[in-house]
């Protein structure tokens, strides 16, 4: 369904865009001649024809130039005639001119548009609903192997206290410091990754707005850590201690709350 | 000397010094001012963070050797606070000298758009602060140079092996890049070297004409009579306005009529004043002979080497009469044209793609790099650009929707100006609003944890609510003076009557359309006030002075409806361009400017360029500014920073960004109106490409050109998007129709690198080794980019 949702956008957004393009460009045979008299070119349009009958490469009209009855008249001739009138047989022949003004009924891509618009709702739907069905599976999936974001939290919660038991243990500063930006830089490249990956999960779980204090927490929390492994990394043990010791208990709000307890 | 973990540690942790702030003006003040001539000169800019990260490393860290990773952090923040508002001066307020509008240090206007652009860099700060949780902490955008820049913070703690993969990453982007940037440094060309650098399309047949011309006089000591004559009558006119007493002009009437009689022969045609007064001053021996070969007065002037110079070619194919084929030689040069240009390589035609598929890449690493760090998601920008450039424009070209005068070779342009840019500019819109509107409750729980955050004992640990308050009421004051002011300005510069100049400040004045009209006397008004409704509507038709919707409104009442609707629409064009830099590392500014222009002169009127431009000006500062600050707020949360400590100096600094930009600007435009006759644009060295981009849409508009309805089609197409997949889907598509294809096709690869690395060596491994390789590549080409305006500026 999701392929198919993926497809039909895809599908939906280029037509669009396609009609969507000729908003102004109006064909010049189908559209009756008093339809497009009075209006003003946004292009140059159609081809100066030379004494030889054959086109010159200059525009028959210039962009600023109002439709004439005349003018009209004469690029229509050049719409309709057989041969059709081109450059070159590499540049399109003379079919229509783009215009200032807006004209729903001169539109000639307006159904595709409402077409392209429906495809757009009906894609989207199916995109959502697959996707709804691909986050319950995952959230399934994520019971029955016991890999749940709590537990990368957990992990985090317990490198931080087993941090702060070690490092008065430690023989110098500089071992203190090593700790910490090897122990709080694994968290960084694993944990706090893994977490943030379940981003959908979360949101299923706990809607936008409780996914939003969720990370409020947990951002707070991964600030000090980061902060904690900076100061450590330049071998300021002060700061990157108070760090550790400030990480924890922001770690075990964001248990909290993913547990339902202050979300 | 052993510590035991129970000593208290006083030395504190060192992040907000002094060190970090006078490096971090110096270096901003630096970057802004060669970035600004660079960028009026060719059309871009770049944003300092990287640059000045690495500096950082080198002045704090390394010249004073007490440097920690959040000082150089708050000293990186700080000069990309005080560069990046440049961005937003030279792409809107220059327009107003290339339609004629004067600025100078005593004017009024020069002081109100500085003060404007100094409101808006402010402001742009402080609208985003509220948002710094949603985009950062909850959504958790990736924001490519942010991270790049925290990569490089953290680089020497990472471990030698990561810093030794950054210095790589950073020769890699500098070594790829020198050859792209070099040729933009034009040295004096030698006479013998004339007919090759023509054969290498190197100078134009017109320089190579003007260079033997002046070579022909240096070899001779003499030049033509007729040059001489204008040349001393030019110098004796300049000589009497230099030595004019303060503000007394001398009267030159009678030198310009003899000026204007002493018009050059045809084939002197080229020769320009400034070389015509070297040719008297030599003739008079006031100067050498030899002096002549300057290229500030014609000589031909050659590139530096470049990748145009390797010579890699199309293959040759000559018709049946010898001759080379349009498709080998489509710029007509007599050569098969270069696959590998200095900026560029053509892929499309190696492969032999039609005229209108043209699969170009720039040569430019950091887009490679902001690809690699955007990674999966930035693929969507790939995948717009594709749908613009390789569907939509052949279709629309091969179906006979562009002029049939367009060939194949300019369909892309024709296409990206006319269809892709207002279509993506409509995706972006629509896909911010969802964006904004999927977001709400995100954003409503950010602003709870803000307001609660500052009830606190401790406080908050970012500046709080009230910041945002007292900026949205300084965005409304700043707008409404300014609207105000521009509101009781007469629209013309002319008295409609006698044609006279009319002041400023002139005391009559009379409301037509919901313009003042200026006289210069009481009579001519009274003369005006009995025209006939044909004769005015035709007259304020000859200054474009088409009503605007709120025309009708009493005058303070109209400047307070634009003010709220400015202030509104600078906050939501704040949010697109962080999410767009959040996402991708592009910001549509120009787009953004273009919209602002727009809306103005809909609501005020089409004669109202002055105030549309002001207004305009006061949004770019401050969406470059909202964006710099994203970007720099994530830097920070990479290694630690506190948000409010980041936010308090980036507050402050930011206000000098437009005041240098402002100052070089005007210095740039006095220099030209003194050499060139003109103060910007088109005959001078700072063309100032966006300048004139906005230029054409104020003409546009005037001209009732706009194509509202693609913004529309495009805007719900993004609506639409952002509610099936994911919100900001609109404003990844919308970007990509928006820039050029060679940008992105470069940026795609870089996605590409990314996603194929995570596949084959593991995402843990892409992201620890191909980071800091991605950083470098940013930081090497933004260094050589940097260096090269630097020189640039130096010797213009």
């Amino acid at each position: 369904m999701r392929l198919i949702g993926n497809l039909l956008l895809v599908i939906a957004v280029t037509v669009g865009a396609l009609s969507a393009s000729s908003a102004y460009v109006v064909p010049l045979a189908s559209t009756p001649a008093e339809a497009l008299t009075g209006l003003t070119l946004n292009a140059s349009a159609g081809l100066a024809i030379g004494d030889d009958g054959a086109p010159t490469g200059d525009p028959l009209a210039a962009k600023g130039d109002e439709l004439t009855t005349d003018l009209v008249a004469q690029l229509k001739a050049q719409a309709t005639a057989d041969p059709p009138v081109r450059l070159d047989d590499d540049t399109p022949a003379v079919t229509r001119v783009q215009v200032q003004e807006f004209r729903f009924g001169l539109w000639p891509g307006k159904w595709y548009f409402l077409l392209s618009v429906v495809g757009l709702v009906v894609g989207g739907y199916l995109v959502k609903t697959a996707g709804k069905k691909a986050i319950e599976a995952a959230h399934e999936e994520h019971q029955e192997s016991g890999v749940a974001p709590e537990d990368a939290l957990a992990r985090m919660k317990s490198t931080a206290d087993a941090l702060i038991a070690e490092l008065p243990n430690m023989a110098s500063d500089h071992d203190r410091n090593h700790a910490i930006v090897e122990r709080f830089g694994a968290l960084q490249r694993d944990e706090v990754q893994f977490f943030v990956d379940a981003r959908t999960l979360l949101i299923a779980r706990l809607g936008l707005g409780g996914f939003a204090a969720l990370m409020d927490r947990f951002a707070a929390a991964e600030r000090q850590i980061n902060r904690a492994w900076s100061a450590a990394a330049d071998g300021h043990f002060g700061e990157a201690s108070a760090c550790v010791n400030r990480a924890s208990p922001l770690l075990e709000e964001t248990i909290g709350r993913l547990r339902g307890g202050d979300v | 000397m052993d510590e035991t973990p129970g000593d208290p540690r006083q030395r504190p942790y060192r992040e907000i010094t002094l060190s970090a702030i006078i490096f971090g003006i110096v270096v901003g003040a630096l970057m802004n001012a060669s970035i600004t001539y660079a960028g009026l000169k060719i059309g871009f800019t770049i944003v300092g963070s990287a640059i000045a990260a690495v500096l950082g490393f080198g002045v704090l860290r390394g010249l004073l050797r007490r440097g920690s990773i959040l000082e150089t952090n708050i000293g990186q923040t700080i000069a990309s606070a005080v560069n990046t508002p440049n961005s937003g001066v030279i792409f809107t307020v220059p327009v107003l000298l290339l339609m004629g509008y004067q600025l100078s240090w005593s004017g009024g206007d020069f002081w109100l758009l500085t003060l404007a652009c100094v409101a808006g860099a402010v402001l742009g700060c402080a609208f985003i602060i509220p948002l710094r949780k949603q985009m950062i902490d909850i959504e958790r955008l990736r924001f490519p140079e942010g991270t790049a820049v925290g990569a490089i913070l953290k680089s020497p703690g990472a471990g030698a092996k990561k810093a030794v993969v950054l210095l790589i990453g950073i020769a890699l982007g500098a070594l790829f890049f020198l050859p792209t940037a070099l040729p933009d440094i034009r040295v004096k060309s030698d006479i013998a070297e004339l007919d090759t650098l023509l054969y290498d399309e190197k100078v134009s047949e017109a320089d190579a004409a003007l260079t033997r011309m002046i070579d022909g006089w240096v070899t001779a000591n003499a030049a033509p009579e007729a040059v001489v004559a204008r040349g001393q009558l030019l110098k004796q006119r300049r000589d009497l306005i230099a030595d004019a007493d303060g503000d007394d002009a001398p009267d030159t009437s009678a030198l310009d009529t003899q000026i204007a009689n002493a018009t050059l022969p045809e084939d002197l045609g080229a020769v320009s004043d400034d070389l015509a007064v070297a040719a008297a001053s030599a003739t008079a021996g006031d100067r050498t002979w030899e002096s002549l070969r300057n290229a500030r007065l014609g000589w031909a002037t050659k590139p530096l080497w470049g990748y145009g110079d390797l010579n890699v070619r199309i293959a040759e194919e000559r018709d049946e009469n010898g001759d080379l084929t349009e498709k080998a030689d489509r710029d007509g040069g007599g050569r098969a044209d270069l696959l590998l240009e200095d900026k560029q390589v053509d892929v499309g035609r190696f492969f032999g793609l039609p005229p209108e598929l043209q699969l170009i890449f720039a040569i430019t690493p950091l887009s490679l790099g902001a690809g690699y760090l955007s990674g999966r998601p930035g693929l969507m920008v790939l995948a717009g650009g594709v749908l613009a450039y390789f569907v939509l424009n052949p279709f629309l070209f091969n179906m006979g929707l562009m002029p049939p005068t367009v060939d194949a070779v300019n369909a892309p342009g024709f296409g990206f100006s006319n269809f892709n840019r207002p279509i993506g500019i409509g995706l972006l819109l629509g896909g911010a609003l969802m964006g904004v509107v999927s977001a709400l409750p995100a954003i409503k729980e950010a602003l709870k944890s803000i307001a609660g955050a500052g009830k606190t004992a401790g406080g908050s640990d970012e500046l709080g609510l009230k910041v945002l308050v007292i900026a949205a009421i300084g965005a409304l004051l700043v707008l409404f003076v300014a609207a105000d002011m521009m509101d009781n300005r007469p629209l013309n510069l002319e008295d409609p009557v006698t044609s006279a100049e009319v002041a400023p400040d002139t005391a009559h004045k009379t409301r037509v359309n919901g313009y003042e009209v200026g006289f210069t006397s009481q009579e001519n008004l009274d003369a005006f006030l009995t025209w006939d409704a044909d004769a005015v509507d035709a007259y304020m038709d000859s200054v474009n002075g088409k009503p605007g919707l709120f025309a009708g409104l009493p005058s303070h009442i109209r400047s307070a409806l634009i003010a709220i609707i400015g202030a509104v629409w600078i906050w939501f064009a704040g949010i697109i361009i962080a999410q767009c830099t959040g996402m991708t590392d592009w910001s549509p500014i120009s787009g953004m400017a273009l919209l602002t222009i727009v809306l103005v002169m809909l609501l005020a009127g089409t004669g109202d360029v002055l105030g549309a431009v002001l207004i305009g000006a006061t949004l770019c500062v401050a969406i470059t500014c909202a964006a710099d600050m994203m970007a720099d707020l994530k830097t920070g949360y990479i290694v630690g920073a506190m948000p409010k400590r980041q936010q308090i100096v980036e507050l402050i600094a930011t206000g000098a960004g437009p005041l240098i930009t402002m100052a070089v600007v005007l210095l740039i435009a006095q220099v030209n109106m003194t050499t060139k006759g003109v103060p910007m644009g088109p005959g001078t060295e700072t063309t100032a490409p966006q300048a004139q981009a906005l230029q054409a849409v104020i003409i546009g508009v005037q001209g009732g050109e706009m194509p509202y309805a693609l913004y529309g089609a495009g805007a719900l197409i993004g609506v639409l998007l952002g509610l099936g997949v994911f919100a900001g889907l609109g404003v990844l598509v919308g970007l990509s129709m928006y820039l050029p294809f060679i940008y992105i096709s470069t940026y795609g690869i870089g996605c590409l690198l990314n996603m194929g690395f995570s596949r084959i060596k593991g995402k843990r491994w892409a992201e620890e080794w191909g980071v800091p390789m991605a950083a470098g590549l940013i930081v090497g080409e933004a260094m050589v980019a940097l260096i090269t305006n630097f020189v640039i500026l130096l010797r213009g």
